[in-house]
């Protein structure tokens, strides 16, 4: 199947007053339609700009495309202009973001709001926008969607905003939907409903979604394929059971860890990685994780290892997927 | 939203019966008569000023007189005309609501549109020229502002032209009030395009707009539909306390350009220590400004959807 | 996959190695503490080492200046009143730089001891209004509750209505004099601080690095010296610097009005409000006054708003 997305060797950077942040690095990840890909990094590893710059929703300056391309649908973007990505957002691509408590306009109607989004890409006259805007509150699972589109944000559930961002987001059919970290400012029962409800969508729909996220435990339902972050990089990719079972990279094995499980003993402490992530303004010349990294060679400070394969469809940046690596090789 | 109205009330009138009680301790505290100015009052006039704010009573019950005389409307009256406060008031107020009125209107316009404008073109010689602009209106008070025009577009224009285009003085056509309402709005466009400023900036980089961004809105639509409508809510509750600005720099400029209004019978009320005109005048400002406030509030309840939540909530 | 050249490893760059805890919690930047980001972010804002340096000027003339002056303020060259720009009179010699008014009393030395009055009545006015402000808002604050909210009403009372008209009305009760503008504005002018100090003291109350750092077990007198008072001053200073030119213009104001200084003492409201009466004949003696007062609130505005940007960088915009 064709893909839906193709970023290659993407490099965006920051210029601040303090100098250059080099933000993301060199990533690359394609999504074909209908799937579902998970990036997953701690805070900062780039995930949230990589996925705004497939929309360039990141102001620009102080954010900067320094190299690399983005293909969504067959359209290049990073020479679009912003009259193209105007037509593209929305209709081709569209977002949900982390917080619905500030991501909806307070003083604008909810059912307005969708209704804003489907006349701005489609044709269609006051009554049937409102008619489909409600439909889609419906498909969310809205109770009362009629009387609910003419409340107020404020008037919603944490939970409710967040769909109805979801059924803003599917207004226009888009072919690839980004949902960055979609449920983390929710209460834990509303974010497995949250999840449910993307996978049911999805089924329906067919829209692609990259699910960003800092949680793997969220990971596992919905995706079908995971890409690690770290540091401005994607370290490792792969299907969720490589990721999951058979991880190729120390990061992903330290992430893995850190999850507490059901057998974790109650009392027993986390598991954490120790450190913290490089400084983005002066990025290590070497492997990035290579200061907190458990399995850390003597190469691994000073050169930065290429992507290796570790399986079909399983790609992991680390020397110890390197031929010559003597010791045993993890991974598939 | 019924309590919250209520409440705004309860302290509208807490205000005005702090004011009262402001302007009754003032007549206290002043040495000897406070009937008697520098000119000797006529004596059956005095008399009856007497009996009538019974100063011959205990001070509480002069206090409660007074607050009485109040209720009625009754401000007093003027100690060198001898008329009813009430009636300088009716006759010389509308002259300075008038300017007020053209002030607001004219100072919340252009603030709107100076600051939109900076926060839009942020960075650039819009920004700067507009924020220049701003500055020079919260720097220079409007009497002299009031001078300066006067000079140069009153005074120096009709010496190079020989066409009277602004009259320096008087409140009578069109053009006599261009000027001092001028004058007058200057600081208030200037805080007003400020505060717009900073508020737009504020909710440009609110995580709604990049929603609606991502939506596919146009520039155009992202500022018009959903920016300056969220940032000009904080801009209105500033229009009461604008009010009172404008008032008070009513009372150099009337003074100023000689326009008859309430400002300027104030202040040559102050000028002469005509006791009476200073707490009537006083007073109904106060009440004028404290339901001015009420309303600014009362129409923030009805434009800002969340307002109205906070109260029927309870 | 990415063309850089890939290093080709040999045998031995496998061995392991102990992960190193000292590059592993590095931060790569030098922290910076508050004062000296605010000072050095402030020192390289242009505009406002230009206010600095006007108001240092003018604060030093008002203080230089009437001492070295060969007038005094009242003296009266009656041979040449209302005299021009530079005028120099030919018969005794006089410079008159700004000029005189119309008693012949020359503008220079008047504008500059007005000068020292509308500044001295400024910074006097403003520190009344600090001290009342401090201890009303930080007695609001710090108790909350009850008293909190009788005394945030009170200040919401004051505050409906234009403080011009209770200092009028103050005004008129005390004696005509400096002293008594200084008390007039400083029992009104307060409530803004004591807003901003409460305001202050509330949030920092709550704020989680407080509580942050009182877990970690910082004792209170730290926790105040480093915490509470690097915050809550800046936005003090801030404050201050904004309310001076308001105090100016108060000044002004009441002159003009007619209830300022007695005089012959001039301060720059007097000069202004006697200047606007000949301004039409002689508008030299308006402007010279209006330029000093603009000036001075501008810089003050200026700086006000340069070290709000600062002390706060997330402001800054």
């Amino acid at each position: 199947m064709a893909d839906v997305l193709n970023i290659e060797n993407l490099h965006v950077s920051f210029d601040t007053y303090a100098g250059e942040v080099h933000a993301v690095r060199g990533v690359d990840l394609h999504i074909a339609s209908g799937e579902v890909l998970a990036v997953v990094g701690e805070s900062g590893c780039g995930k949230s700009v990589t996925a705004q710059t497939i929309m360039k929703l990141n102001p620009m300056p102080p954010a900067r495309i320094k190299e690399g391309s983005i293909t969504l649908d067959g359209i290049d973007i990073v020479d679009a202009g912003e009259k193209q990505m105007e037509d593209i957002r929305g209709r081709l691509v569209s977002m949900i973001f982390q917080d619905p408590m500030t991501c909806l306009n307070p003083t604008m109607k909810v059912g307005k709001q969708i209704v804003e989004t489907i006349q701005n890409h489609q044709k269609l006259s006051r009554e049937e926008a409102h008619k489909e805007a409600i439909r889609l509150l419906e498909m969310v699972q809205i109770p009362n969607a009629a009387q609910r589109a003419e409340e107020y944000p404020h008037q919603f559930s944490g939970g409710m905003r967040q769909r109805a961002m979801i059924a803003m987001a599917l207004s226009c059919k888009p072919k690839l939907l980004i949902a960055d970290e979609p449920t983390t400012a929710l209460d834990v029962t509303i974010q497995a409903q949250i999840m449910q409800l993307m996978a049911t969508l999805r089924k329906e729909t067919g829209t692609a979604i990259i699910l960003i996220t800092h949680d793997l435990g969220v990971v596992a339902n919905l995706a079908d394929r995971v890409a690690v972050m770290y540091a401005g990089r994607v370290m490792e990719q792969g299907t969720v059971r490589d990721i999951f079972y058979h991880p190729a990279h120390p990061y992903t094995r330290a992430l893995l860890r850190s999850l507490p499980t059901i057998d974790t003993d109650r009392g027993a402490q986390l598991v954490s990685i120790p450190g913290t992530p490089p400084d983005l303004y002066a990025p290590p010349e070497g492997c990035e994780f290579a200061s907190r990294c458990s399995e850390c060679m003597k190469l691994c400070r000073a050169n930065r290892p290429p992507m290796y394969t570790a399986g079909e469809g399983h790609i992991a940046s680390c020397w110890k997927l390197h031929p010559d690596y003597p010791g045993e090789k993890e991974g598939r | 939203m019924w309590k919250y109205i209520l409440k705004r009330i309860f302290y509208s009138i807490l205000t005005i019966f702090f004011l009262i009680m402001l302007t009754f301790f003032m007549m206290q505290l002043l040495p000897g008569d406070p009937f008697v100015g520098d000119k000797a009052v006529d004596p059956v006039v005095l008399e009856e000023l007497h009996a009538k704010y019974g100063l011959d009573k205990p001070v509480p019950e002069q206090f409660v007189r007074y607050v009485l005389n109040v209720c009625k409307g009754d401000l007093g009256i003027d100690l060198k005309t001898k008329r009813p406060i009430t009636q300088t008031i009716a006759e010389s107020f509308p002259i300075s609501f008038e300017l007020g009125i053209r002030s607001l209107i004219f100072a919340s316009i252009m603030g709107f549109f100076l600051g939109v404008l900076a926060a839009v073109k942020r960075g650039t010689k819009w920004d700067t020229g507009a924020m220049l602009i701003a500055l020079i209106g919260i720097s220079v008070p409007s009497f002299i502002m009031g001078a300066i025009l006067q000079y140069f577009l009153g005074f120096k224009l009709f010496q190079w032209t020989g066409v009277r285009v602004f009259p320096i003085l008087g409140w009578n056509t069109e053009m006599s009030k261009l000027l001092p309402a001028f004058a007058l709005s200057f600081g208030s466009m200037a805080s007003i395009s400020r505060l717009m400023r900073t508020s737009m900036l504020d909710v440009m980089s609110s995580d709604y707009i990049k929603t609606a961004k991502a939506k596919g809105l146009s520039r155009m639509q992202i500022i018009w539909r959903h920016g300056v409508r969220n940032a000009v809510l904080p801009v209105v509750t500033f229009l009461g306390p604008q009010a009172a600005a404008l008032l008070t720099g009513a009372f150099v400029v009337e003074n100023i350009f000689n326009i008859p209004g309430l400002g300027k019978f104030f202040v040559i009320g102050v000028q002469n220590n005509n006791y009476t005109m200073i707490t009537g005048t006083t007073l109904f400002y106060g009440a004028f400004l404290v339901v001015a406030n009420l309303i600014v509030d009362l129409l923030y309840g009805v434009i800002d959807p969340r307002v109205k939540l906070a109260g029927g909530k309870e | 996959m990415a063309e850089e050249k890939v290093y080709t490893p040999t045998r031995d760059d496998f061995t392991p190695v102990a992960a190193d805890s000292s590059t592993r919690e590095a931060i790569a930047r030098p922290s910076i503490s508050f004062w000296k980001d605010a000072m050095t972010r402030l020192w390289n804002n242009r505009t406002a080492i230009v206010c600095v340096i006007i108001l240092g000027l003018i604060v030093l003339g008002a203080l230089v200046i009437p001492l070295v002056s060969p007038y005094t303020t009242s003296e009266q060259h009656v041979a040449h009143s209302n005299a021009s720009f530079m005028f120099r009179d030919s018969a005794d010699g006089h410079l008159h730089i700004f000029g005189t008014d119309n008693l012949g009393r020359d503008m220079f030395v008047r504008v500059w001891d007005g000068a020292r009055v509308s500044l001295f009545i400024a910074v006097l006015a403003v520190a009344i209004n600090l001290v009342i402000g401090l201890l009303y808002g930080g007695i609001s604050g710090y108790f909350g509750g009850g008293v909190d909210t009788v005394m945030m009403r009170i200040v919401e009372i004051v505050n409906g209505i234009p403080y011009l008209i209770i200092v009028i009305i103050l005004m008129m009760v005390l004696p005509r004099g400096l002293i008594s503008i200084v008390v007039a504005y400083g029992i009104v002018g307060w409530t803004g601080m004591a807003r901003l100090v409460r305001g202050q003291i509330v949030s920092l109350k709550e704020q989680e690095f407080i509580v942050a750092a009182e877990a970690m077990g910082a004792r209170s007198g730290r926790i105040i010296l480093r915490h509470l008072l690097p915050n809550t001053l800046s936005v003090i200073i801030v404050n201050i610097t904004l309310a001076i030119p308001n105090v100016i213009f108060s000044e002004s104001f009441l002159s003009f009005v007619g209830i300022g200084l007695p005089p012959p003492q001039p301060s720059w409201g007097v000069l202004a409000s006697e200047g606007q009466k000949v301004f039409q004949m002689y508008p030299l003696q308006l402007i010279v006054p209006s330029v000093f007062i603009c000036l001075t609130m501008l810089s003050f505005n200026l700086l006000g708003d340069a070290m709000r940007d600062a002390f706060d960088p997330k402001l800054r915009r």
